[in-house]
């Protein structure tokens, strides 16, 4: 008996061992559990961690790509969107073809290449050889359907990423900039200044992942996918006239050799910009070929002595001030001096004096004597305040990155010598920019007002409905009867002055040329180099386009603003009254 | 001994007496007789509270009732939840991925567009293509048209007054 209670005892030993060791174990399960589910989850310490370990399994940043908005100009031409481009990298140690075959199979994608040189990129390295860049999309899924005897080709790998693409390549490059491949920022023009308008916000955006690896929308963040805005920026421009302006520009260029050149087209009434080109210029989807000269639109960011296109302004300051009316008529010597300095006509040396002449006459002959003439008669410190006003030491306001402010000298310099009014009557001895001066011609045109240029037209959605609308100023510089007047004197110099090579059959055109001398960087003027051009004001019954065109530096003889110029004018003016359907005047 | 030992045996476990049952129990000591009696008694007192159950019971039972249907509901309702859950995951992913497609055609056939009407303007450069640009010249201008007054619809009902076609009666 005592035998079978020291067995029991044991038995219950051993029972009581077992069930303490469940027990233990339990607790531990218990207590791991309570750290991994409790603890980990929402304690402070180390084992936070875990939470972020299943976070990350679980969780997706997808990081939707937002693409830039795209330029659109005022026809809803497409001049800028950002498409999806691939990369084609192959690893060669995962493939289960032969090299040759994979080549050929390669090669009737990418056509350009050659299987010989294919196949040496393949034994380049084992894994990750570039084989083609900037491969389109359906280029990409050629690709990926390729086939060798019926079954996919291992080893091929396609990275996508995105790109700014511009389909009208250097049309309107001068406008809209380039957008920097890797840093994704807009660089040039438009793609720069308008950062806000063109970069939608970047968002990432958290998913959770099913089992499946389907991807889980969040409540909140839902609305991120369907207010995704499908927003353009639209512009002023009008890509056919842009197209005909560069076109015309070029062409003209080439044949008198000039070293740059630029044509504005603007509205008069609002200032929209509908041509605005400046050569020469450069692909932005190739920005990286060209040089950085080029990146900056000189009709906006370099100053030049605007020469005889300025008379037409001086005319109008003149009957600001009073100092002379529709029947003034001046005695052109066609030389003189002022303050010991000679000053000529530009055609003293064919025509020599031209006599006594009126108003029409002396802007159709570009006549240097009459203009210093009718200036003297303003006082020099109350013209130096006219210029002022025209806001020459301003920028324009326009919506482009790099515009530069014009230059008028000190008032105690200016005011001190004669000879510094005389030359400014010409148009010389200070220097604004191509777009001031279409500034301020479209003054002459609408009445007497400054408008602010601008190439942005606003943001549209598909439906057509403007999103935002810049502000513009406008400021009365000259009062509507006196601008009308210097208008018909200006459609003189077309009808019969100098300008005459601008004229559109039908229609009547305002117009003036310009040929100064180019300002030397170390004082003075340089020799041969001048500096041509022409404004034009249409129609002058409804005036509705101003338009500037510069040629600079044009090496060939004989180079005007009327030889030079007006005719890369009248070609623009052909394609904007035709663009605009503009009836003859008559 | 052996009598003895079939003694022992049914105290130790019940489903032997229930086995032995078929045999005679008239050999059974008193002891045994004594228990019979008492499992009796036992089972009687048992039906009798059977018949009395109090009303905390039967409340608890009503509880347990409705709460497993409650709970038949819950797992019911979850169920067609998680369902509906995992047909809009689809449906998500199946349209994102479709968006996703449209806006890749949308902008591939912006860029080919494009790119084929800046091909055909390049084109228009080279001289012998004869396409030149539209000048206001080429352009007919037709001169609007004297504006009309417009007649009121009631005139215009009695011009168009409606004469019944005379038919032959035979016809």
């Amino acid at each position: 008996m005592p035998k079978q209670i020291a067995n029991e005892n044991k038995v219950k030993l051993r029972l009581l061992l077992v069930w303490l060791i469940l027990i233990l174990g339990m607790f531990g399960l218990i207590s791991r559990l309570y750290k991994l589910q409790v603890i980990g989850v929402i304690g402070k310490n180390e084992q936070h961690e875990l939470a972020e370990e299943a976070l990350k399994q679980r969780q997706y940043n997808l990081n939707p790509y937002i693409p830039r908005r795209p330029i659109i100009d005022r026809y809803n031409n497409t001049l800028a969107l950002d498409r999806i481009v691939n990369t084609l990298y192959v690893h060669p140690i995962q493939f289960k073809h032969q090299k040759l075959e994979i080549a050929q199979a390669l090669q009737t994608v990418l056509t350009e290449q050659k299987i010989d040189e294919l196949l040496k990129k393949f034994d380049l390295k084992n894994t990750g050889v570039m084989i083609e860049d900037n491969l389109s999309e359906s280029e990409a899924n050629q690709i990926r359907s390729l086939r060798i005897n019926k079954t996919p080709i291992d080893g091929l790998d396609l990275v996508n990423k995105y790109a700014r693409f511009y389909p009208q390549e250097n049309t309107v490059s001068d406008v809209i900039g380039y957008v920097q491949l890797d840093s994704r920022k807009g660089q040039a023009g438009l793609e720069s200044s308008q950062e806000k308008l063109l970069a939608r916000d970047p968002k990432v955006i958290q998913l959770i992942r099913d089992g499946k690896g389907n991807l889980i929308p969040l409540s909140n963040q839902q609305e991120i996918f369907w207010n995704f805005d499908d927003l353009k920026l639209q512009l002023t421009i009008a890509l056919p006239l842009q197209r005909a302006a560069r076109d015309a520009l070029q062409e003209q260029m080439k044949e008198v050799d000039a070293l740059r050149g630029a044509v504005i087209v603007m509205d008069v009434h609002d200032g929209s910009i509908l041509a605005m080109v400046s050569e020469p210029s450069y692909d932005p989807n190739n920005y990286s070929q060209f040089d950085i000269s080029l990146f900056k639109n000189w009709a906006i960011s370099d100053l030049y002595e605007p020469g005889s296109t300025f008379k037409p302004i001086n005319i109008a300051l003149a009957f600001e001030a009073g100092v002379i009316d529709d029947n003034t008529s001046i005695i052109d010597t066609g030389k003189t001096m002022v303050d010991g300095w000679p000053i000529l006509n530009h055609d003293f040396g064919e025509k020599g004096a031209h006599g006594n002449i009126n108003l029409g006459q002396i802007l159709q002959y570009s006549s240097n004597i009459g203009m210093i003439k009718i200036i003297e008669r303003i006082k020099p410190s109350t013209y130096y305040e006219q210029l002022k006003k025209l806001g020459l030491e301003q920028i324009t306001g326009i919506d482009l990155p790099g515009e530069v402010a014009g230059k008028l000298k000190d008032k105690n310099v200016f005011t001190r010598a004669n000879i510094e009014s005389a030359t400014a009557s010409f148009g010389q001895g200070f220097s604004v920019t191509p777009l001031k001066i279409l500034q301020l011609q479209a003054a002459i045109a609408n009445g007497g007002k400054l408008v602010t240029p601008h190439v942005v037209k606003g943001l549209i959605d598909p439906k057509g409905k403007y999103h935002w609308q810049p502000e513009l100023k406008t400021k009365q510089v000259f009062a509507p009867k006196i601008a009308h007047k210097v208008l018909k004197l200006m459609e003189t110099v077309v009808t019969e002055g100098s300008g005459q090579s601008a004229q559109v059959e039908g229609y009547r055109i305002a117009g003036k040329t310009g040929t100064a001398q180019k300002a030397s960087p170390r004082g003075g003027y340089l020799p041969n180099a001048k500096i041509t051009s022409f404004v034009a004001i249409v129609p002058v019954d409804n005036p509705r386009y101003a338009m500037i065109v510069v040629v600079d530096e044009p090496k060939k003889p004989y180079s005007f603003g009327s030889t030079v110029a007006a005719p890369i004018a009248q070609k623009v003016l052909n394609s904007l009254l035709f663009q605009e359907k503009i009836p003859p005047s008559n | 001994m052996q009598s003895r030992s079939r003694q022992v045996t049914p105290l130790k476990g019940k489903k032997r007496v229930s086995s032995n049952s078929t045999k005679p129990r008239k050999s059974v000591t008193p002891i045994s007789k004594k228990r019979q009696t008492n499992k009796v008694s036992m089972i009687e007192s048992l039906e009798s509270r059977r018949s009395k159950i109090p009303g905390w019971l039967k409340s608890f039972k009503i509880l347990e009732n409705s709460s497993s249907f409650l709970a038949f509901c819950l797992i019911c309702s979850s169920l067609g939840i998680y369902g509906w859950i995992v047909l809009t995951q689809q449906t998500w992913s199946q349209q994102y991925r479709n968006l996703e497609n449209l806006q890749r055609q949308e902008r591939d056939f912006t860029v080919t567009s494009e790119t084929i009407k800046n091909q055909l303007a390049e084109e228009t450069k080279i001289k012998e293509t004869d396409l030149i640009a539209p000048t206001p010249e080429q352009t007919i201008f037709l001169k609007s048209s004297n504006s009309r007054p417009l007649k009121s619809a009631n005139q215009e009902l009695e011009t168009n007054n409606f004469q019944p076609i005379k038919l032959p009666l035979g016809y």
